[in-house]
């Protein structure tokens, strides 16, 4: 167990630049998830802290020591650092106690002692019995368990895992979820997750470090990530979210803003004070949007789709006053709403996303 | 330093060890006797001189055998193109049917050594041949055997390498995607128009560099011009330069360094146009996901299928027949009945003579100790090659293709050069001794066990190498435990296609044998020189039988040997 640390890691390939000033501090046995579409440097990342690749400027710390530097650099067989592999990398010549006991035949542990560890990591993963499977003989979510497994005989400071749900189908990912965050309950290490889904990122993690073309965009607890997302990329990748453009008409010191939506005037949420009249980004979850009660205030649209989801219908509109954007919104009942209708909608509270892009500063 | 700090700087010096270590072995393996032969061609007593070129090249000799190596590597390469391109369309595209069996037995011919198959069709044709005195259709003895001609050479040449043009075809038609044939017929073509619009266009890359393969073959080729060229006098570079070096011995070594050069610039100009063809296949077809549903032949399956099967009748069960009946004939031209019938030469070879008993024991040796010893070599340095991309090892994993894609005389004389005097400072002389065929075969056939482990890696996924690393375990320690028994199996099945290719060889050890150090190639080669058939055939069979034998257990090992290693897999 122990706190990670980089520091400003930067890691390029030749001529391409895939890692860019990351700054992360993972505190001890914290569960941090690293979200990011794919491209976005993720995988970079977990093999610099891993130590398959060396860092180009900036230092990575494991506990108190520096493993990665430009000038220093230690190798992955020294670093104490466990891996669940997207494959999941389960020697196939060997069988699952073998595979589970690896560590202790790298240190030379006695066959009592590994037979001990093996017997005890296994039970923790629910596998107790199967020493003698081979891993060809097991299902997914089996291997990813000896996986796990393999990793905690080894008591490593920190573990990695890397997309560990990608190659599971959807019924078992939600039942690894589960089994991730009681693995990290019991064993109490610090742990880093890679995933390109968000909503395994949510689940599990304390905090979420979401990656964008190769730098860190945000790193927030999940609650504020959905909430306060830091730029219009995290606004749009975490739940659907819809990112508008808006002007700012008042902002209070602390925090409560009104700006102007097309032609409503709506609350908002901003992290600073911003002058009267400038133009900001403004995200909005679905669930924030709803039928105007009255039917005269709120922002006048046209629908232009209606979709049937299953106890409840997916609306679409378009705002008079910028025909081609479009808002979506939830209703339980259709009542008079119908493809081509006029609608008000009423805009409930959204977020003035602080680093909008292409917006005169 | 702390004591982590030690161990891991000791790790690092390790490391570094195995990777100079393995540079040094290939370096002498590959560069250095070829180096050696680019020096003595311009070198003449320890001055530079252009001499030895200028008396060469202005051989009248020469230029007959470099026109007659010419015409029969030409020839040889057109009649293996026609073969085995067709060969390979109807076997790839069509439903014929016991489709595994038919590629085994084409493609034999490319694992029975070159001498034997000369061998085995002089058994065929000749006047003294049992096959036709069986039917009473010999020539009267003493008239020439037709083979002894270039015509001969030009044919058994084509039908020795027709599986090569074969066998690239073939792999280049299994690549093309599906979608493009099944596009061409439902937009209305018939399967003829898409054979000549689609497909063969695309295979013209492929094509081409099965002819080069087939044409660089062909001009290294020893076995069949010394078998049929000698006797009829038709002289190409390789008989030229052994005929050379046995006559007038090491004196000749300039001038014979000279010709091996011109037939390895030759060899290498076929070797650059298959490579770049190789590498010009269109990136468009290798998003192939299925192979295409093979063309139904309807009613024209089972002629073409008698024809197919009557192909390997002639090419490949005749001559073995001949030669089989010619082991079992007591003496030369004695027609061969049930009573006639013999095992005598078996006996002779096996256990009388001591030179082809001998022979036995040695080829069985060589060959086992290279195929041993590279399998060893190959697995780490393939592991630096492919998973580590160690620029200097992957360098000279491209040289180590060199004493392979070159004829073997050329490395052969390279060797002498090399080995002719003592090695310096530690004084061991190899000329003479088996030490040196020992030497060439480890260059030789260096590829041939690199490839199969290359690929083996390349189908490995290295997060199992690297969870072992997370897991503490040193290069040394992963190498044991986790590296080797994975691609152990492409090893063996490396190790074995040195075994077969070695243990049938006589290109090199022609030249490089000596009393004591006979190869069976070479007691089959000097029974043969010596009018003695019989006892060469004897020989021959013994060596097939060795050969089927481990194509069959390689067959049975088959499942475990990663894909594209064994040719003839499906």
């Amino acid at each position: 167990m122990a706190r990670l640390i980089l520091d400003r890691v930067s890691k390029s390939f030749g001529d391409v630049q895939v890692l860019q000033d990351v700054s992360i501090d993972v505190r001890d046995g914290e569960f941090l998830a690293i979200l990011g579409p794919s491209g976005c440097g993720k995988t970079t990342l977990l093999r610099l802290i891993a130590g398959f690749e060396r860092v180009t400027s900036g230092e990575i710390r494991i506990g108190e020591k520096t493993v990665s530097a430009p000038n220093r650099h230690v190798p992955p067989e020294d670093r104490q650092v466990g891996i669940v592999f997207q494959s999941y990398a389960l020697w196939p010549h060997m069988t699952v106690a073998q595979n589970v006991g690896y560590s202790q035949r790298v240190l030379g542990a006695s066959k009592d002692e590994t037979r001990k560890k093996v017997a005890e990591a296994l039970g923790v993963v629910g596998l107790g019995g199967f020493e003698d499977r081979s891993p060809s003989k097991l299902s997914g979510g089996q291997r990813q368990r000896v996986a796990l497994a393999r990793c905690l005989v080894q008591s490593p400071n920190l573990v990695l895992l890397d997309e560990p749900l990608a190659n599971l189908d959807v019924h078992l990912r939600a039942s690894m979820e589960d089994e991730f965050s009681d693995f990290h309950r019991r064993s109490g290490s610090t742990m880093v997750y890679i995933t390109h889904d968000q909503a395994e990122a949510m689940a599990m993690a304390d905090r979420i470090a979401v990656m964008d073309r190769g730098r860190l965009a945000q790193l927030a607890t999940p609650a504020e990530l959905h909430d306060r997302p830091a730029t219009e990329m995290i606004a749009s990748f975490i739940g659907g979210g819809m990112v508008l453009d808006a002007e700012m008409l008042a902002s209070e010191a602390d925090g409560r803003c009104v700006v102007r939506l097309y032609d409503a005037d709506v609350k908002a949420r901003c992290a600073r004070r911003q002058a009267p009249g400038r133009l900001v980004k403004l995200a909005l979850y679905p669930n924030a949007l709803s039928p105007s009660a009255d039917g005269r205030s709120g922002v006048a649209c046209h629908v232009t789709k209606l979709t049937y989801l299953g106890g409840r219908f997916r609306v679409e509109v378009a705002p008079d006053r910028a025909p081609s954007t479009r808002l979506f919104l939830h209703v339980d009942e259709v009542g008079g709403i119908e493809q081509g209708a006029a609608l008000r909608v009423a805009v409930g509270e959204g977020w003035v996303i602080p680093h909008a892009e292409g917006l005169a500063a | 330093m702390s004591i982590a700090a030690v161990e891991q700087s000791g790790r690092i010096w390790r490391e570094r060890g195995l990777i100079y270590g393995l540079g040094a072995v290939v370096s002498a393996l590959s560069l250095l006797p070829l180096a050696r032969l680019l020096v003595e061609s311009v070198m003449v007593r320890g001055t530079p001189s252009l001499d030895a070129f200028g008396r060469v090249l202005s051989s009248p000799a020469t230029w007959t055998a470099f026109r007659n190596s010419m015409e029969t590597a030409l020839g040889g390469t057109a009649i293996a193109f026609v073969i085995g391109a067709i060969v390979a369309i109807v076997v790839a595209m069509t439903d014929i049917r016991a489709r595994s069996t038919f590629v085994f037995c084409f493609v034999l011919p490319l694992m029975i050594a070159p001498q034997v198959t000369a061998l085995a069709w002089l058994q065929v044709t000749g006047p003294a041949s049992p096959l036709l005195k069986a039917i009473g259709m010999a020539p009267p003895l003493g008239s020439r055997n037709p083979l002894y001609s270039g015509e001969g050479i030009i044919l058994l040449l084509g039908i020795q390498y027709a599986p090569l043009v074969f066998l690239t075809l073939r792999a280049g038609l299994r690549s093309l995607p599906r979608e493009l044939v099944e596009a061409g017929l439902s937009s209305g073509a018939s399967k003829w128009m898409v054979l000549r619009t689609i497909i063969v266009p695309l295979m013209t890359p492929p094509l081409i560099a099965g002819l080069a393969l087939s044409f660089v073959s062909c001009i290294g080729n020893f076995g069949i011009p010394a078998f049929l060229g000698i006797p009829g006098r038709y002289t190409v570079l390789p008989t030229l330069i052994y005929q050379r070096l046995s006559g007038l011995g090491p004196s000749a070594l300039s001038e014979v360094a000279v010709l091996s050069i011109l037939i390895g610039v030759v060899a290498i100009a076929g070797i650059l146009l298959q490579d770049l063809m190789l590498h010009r296949r269109d990136f468009r077809t290798t998003t192939s996901s299925a192979q295409f549903q093979p063309f139904e032949l309807g009613r024209w399956r089972l002629p073409t299928e008698m024809l197919l099967w009557a192909t390997i009748t002639v090419i490949l069960l005749v001559p073995l027949i001949g030669l089989v009946m010619t082991s079992l004939v007591p003496a030369y031209g004695v027609r061969l009945t049930t009573a006639t019938a013999t095992l005598a030469n078996f006996r002779f070879v096996l256990f009388e003579h001591e030179a082809a008993r001998r022979a036995f024991a040695n080829s069985f040796m060589l060959a086992g100790g290279a195929a041993v010893l590279l399998a060893l070599i190959s697995m780490p340095l393939a592991y630096f090659v492919v998973w580590r991309r160690t620029w200097l090892l992957r360098l000279l994993n491209l040289a180590a293709e060199l004493p392979y894609a070159l004829p073997g005389v050329v490395l052969s004389i390279a060797a002498i050069l090399l080995f002719l005097k003592p090695i310096p400072m530690l004084g061991i002389s190899l000329y003479n001794t088996i030490w040196i065929i020992f030497f060439a075969y480890l260059a030789r056939f260096l590829v041939l066990g690199l490839r199969p482990v290359v690929s083996g890696y390349h189908q490995l996924d290295r997060a199992l190498e690297e969870a072992a690393q997370v897991a503490g375990a040193s290069l040394t320690f992963r190498l044991r435990t986790v590296i080797v028994p994975l691609v152990a199996p492409a090893a063996v099945a490396g190790a074995i296609l040195i075994f077969l290719t070695a243990f049938n060889e006589l290109t090199v050890s022609a030249l490089l044998w000596s009393s004591r150090a006979e190869t069976l190639g070479v007691v089959v080669f000097s029974f043969e020189q010596g009018g003695e058939s019989n006892f060469a055939a004897a020989m021959s069979v013994l060596t097939i039988v060795v050969t089927l034998a481990i194509l069959l257990l390689l067959a049975a090992l088959g499942r475990h040997v990663p894909a594209g290693v064994l040719p003839w897999r499906d």
